[in-house]
């Protein structure tokens, strides 16, 4: 199976993952990805994953359409794009009594489906957010003895 | 940026008192400012839209009235801007 752990980081927990800019071929999208890591903020509070204004700009994103988000001070409109979406992790032997974690090998796991993320300032602590849409898909885990962050992605 | 695109919301902030109870849910397909078909999913709208009019001659839209709820970077960013 594959898991990705992730120490806390000034109290933000911080995912590698790969974004691109799905292709539409014969009526199904495909994601062709760079390889390029961003950093992805875990936030179980927002209900959509969000994408800084610079990273939709370098991969030239696909602008779909607009979404309501409520702030401090009232609504506020976004911009949907789309985009395929992968989280880097370990494969993870699960056998025995233990659980081994091969630290040196990342496998990229990506979304079936591409996603419709909504835009961010640039920010200079992480590249994305990572909401409930994606983070609903997986099962996660917090050890507050290690303060480490377990998201598990394929069964 | 296409014209078309900001337009089509434009045109689709204007009807949705009239499609709101109707179409509830749905993703409606904008196509030059005009309604160009209602679909479950906004994968299923996006998928039409490239097919029949190609990549930014269109917008998808959900038929709601809605606020959601972006977490960290709503009240952070609101508060920023404040």
């Amino acid at each position: 199976m594959l898991v990705q752990r992730c120490a806390l980081d000034q109290h933000r927990l911080i995912l590698p993952v790969s974004v691109s800019k799905p292709a539409l071929q014969a009526g199904q999208f495909h994601g062709s990805f760079s390889g390029k890591h961003y950093r992805a903020l875990v936030d179980t509070g927002a209900q959509r994953t969000v994408l800084s204004e610079r990273v939709i700009a370098e991969l030239n994103l696909l602008r779909t359409g607009h979404m309501q988000f409520s702030g401090l001070h009232g609504p506020r409109t976004h911009t949907r794009y789309l985009a395929s979406l992968g989280i880097w992790a370990h494969r993870v032997d699960r056998g025995g009594s233990g659980s081994r974690l091969d630290q040196n090998e990342l496998s990229l796991f990506s979304l079936d489906e591409p996603i419709e993320i909504v835009n961010m300032d640039d920010n200079v602590n992480f590249d994305l957010i990572l909401g409930f849409d994606v983070l609903k898909n997986f099962s996660f885990s917090f050890d507050s003895q290690s303060r480490e962050f377990e998201i598990t992605l394929s069964p | 940026m296409s014209d078309q695109w900001e337009e089509n919301y434009q045109f689709f902030i204007r009807c949705l008192p009239d499609i709101l109870e109707s179409h509830r849910g749905a993703h409606v397909l904008l196509h030059d400012r005009s309604i160009d078909g209602y679909f479950a999913t906004s994968l299923d709208a996006i998928k039409a839209g490239l097919t029949k009019h190609g990549e930014n001659n269109f917008s998808v839209e959900l038929v709601d009235d809605a606020v959601e709820d972006l977490g960290f970077f709503s009240h952070v960013s609101s508060t920023l801007r404040a």
